[in-house]
């Protein structure tokens, strides 16, 4: 937990430095007649948690991770103040098995989307960005039973615009995600056993446009 | 020349145990596991973590057993868990399931298991597959078979 702890700090750092250094910048990017850019691209840093279960047969199991590091990117259109993104995401996180196990255990889990697609609108006066997404995610235990849960995803986030300048800016960003896993890497998943994940995220990061 | 026939020889030695280990290890790695399907829990199977689940295979319906399929260990305690095996071609394969709960790695009475069988209980007369032998030559060319869906439903009612 503290080796995760001082990753976050770090991360966060660095997207804090990395932000100040560049926002006095401003890239060349397409604008339209109102002088807003209509593409933009962003890195952000943050914290994920989950929850997982699985149902089925008159059983049932859930378990948390731990917050761990997650970084997120963003390319996208703006259209007005509506934008659409391609967002990939990448998690890595701790599952904390001594309470499970009764033994001192670890877990790697880690969550991943390559396909994963967000629409929202800023509003202009309070900088707030409400969005939503849609897409394909990996949850994946490394150790034990060792498997690669993929499934579809929705996705709700806000997101606001702490500081402004120029074309770029630096954001925050809270999301959800609901993964309806269906295919556990051998195969799909049976009838009659549902096995989904919860994903939360906290995001602060620069984007440049937008 | 001599070089080329000591290493043509080296070659076929060291690939030897790979061809005959179930005659399909180089498919298996090259186009996946031809046998894929989950282990499922249902209810009367006691709760606990770190399970070490074993999957055998026959090809007698279990008058014998011919190997150990795989062994998984269930660290997170789920109730699904997917398994892959690499299976021979051309042989009746059935396929049961336990819970090695004394991890002396064989079925012990009391012991949480499982058939492949098509019920939700695993309970019913076993189900076989026999996966024919890919062959690009043949008319019509004979494809490289999975069978997925082989799943095996733990239950604590039943002897193996």
């Amino acid at each position: 937990m503290r080796i995760q702890t001082k990753r976050f700090a770090v991360l966060i750092s660095l997207t804090l430095a990395s932000s100040s250094a560049l926002l006095p910048t401003q890239p060349a990017l397409a604008k339209d007649n109102e002088g807003h850019s209509l593409v933009h691209a962003g890195i952000a840093f943050g914290a994920w948690a989950s929850s997982f279960s699985q149902e089925g047969g008159g059983q049932e199991m859930s378990l948390r991770t731990d917050v761990a590091p997650v970084i997120h990117l963003s390319f996208g259109m703006d259209i007005g103040p509506v934008f659409v993104e391609y967002a990939p995401v990448i998690g890595f996180a701790y599952l904390d098995l001594r309470d499970m196990t009764g033994r001192e255990e670890a877990d790697d889990v880690s969550t991943w989307s390559l396909v994963s697609f967000n629409a929202g609108v800023r509003i202009p006066l309070i900088h707030l960005m409400p969005y939503v997404g849609f897409g394909n995610q990996h949850y994946d235990f490394r150790y034990g039973t060792d498997v690669d849960f993929t499934g579809r995803f929705i996705r709700a986030g806000l997101g606001i615009d702490l500081l402004s300048k120029e074309f770029a800016h630096i954001d925050l960003r809270a999301e959800y995600q609901r993964v309806f896993i269906d295919e556990g890497g051998a195969g799909e998943m049976p009838d009659g056993y549902s096995t989904r994940a919860n994903v939360w995220m906290l995001l602060l990061g620069v984007r440049w446009g937008g | 020349m001599k070089q080329d026939l000591r290493f043509g020889a080296i070659l076929a030695l060291s690939m030897a145990p790979l061809l005959s280990a179930c005659g399909n290890t180089i498919n298996c790695e090259l186009a996946g596991d031809n046998i894929r399907g989950h282990i499922l829990y249902r209810d009367g199977v006691a709760k606990t973590n770190s399970r070490r689940v074993i999957v055998q295979v026959s090809t007698d319906s279990f008058a014998s057993v011919s190997s150990r399929a795989t062994s998984l260990v269930n660290t997170q305690g789920l109730i699904v868990i997917p398994y892959e095996y690499c299976a021979a071609n051309d042989v009746n394969l059935s396929f049961r399931a336990f819970e090695d709960t004394n991890s002396n790695g064989q079925w012990d009475s009391g012991e949480p298991t499982g058939r492949y069988d098509r019920t939700d209980n695993g309970n019913a007369t076993y189900v076989t597959h026999n996966l024919p032998t890919a062959d690009s030559n043949a008319v019509p060319p004979v494809d490289w078979e999975i069978q997925t869906d082989v799943n095996i439903t733990l239950d604590g009612t039943t002897a193996q």
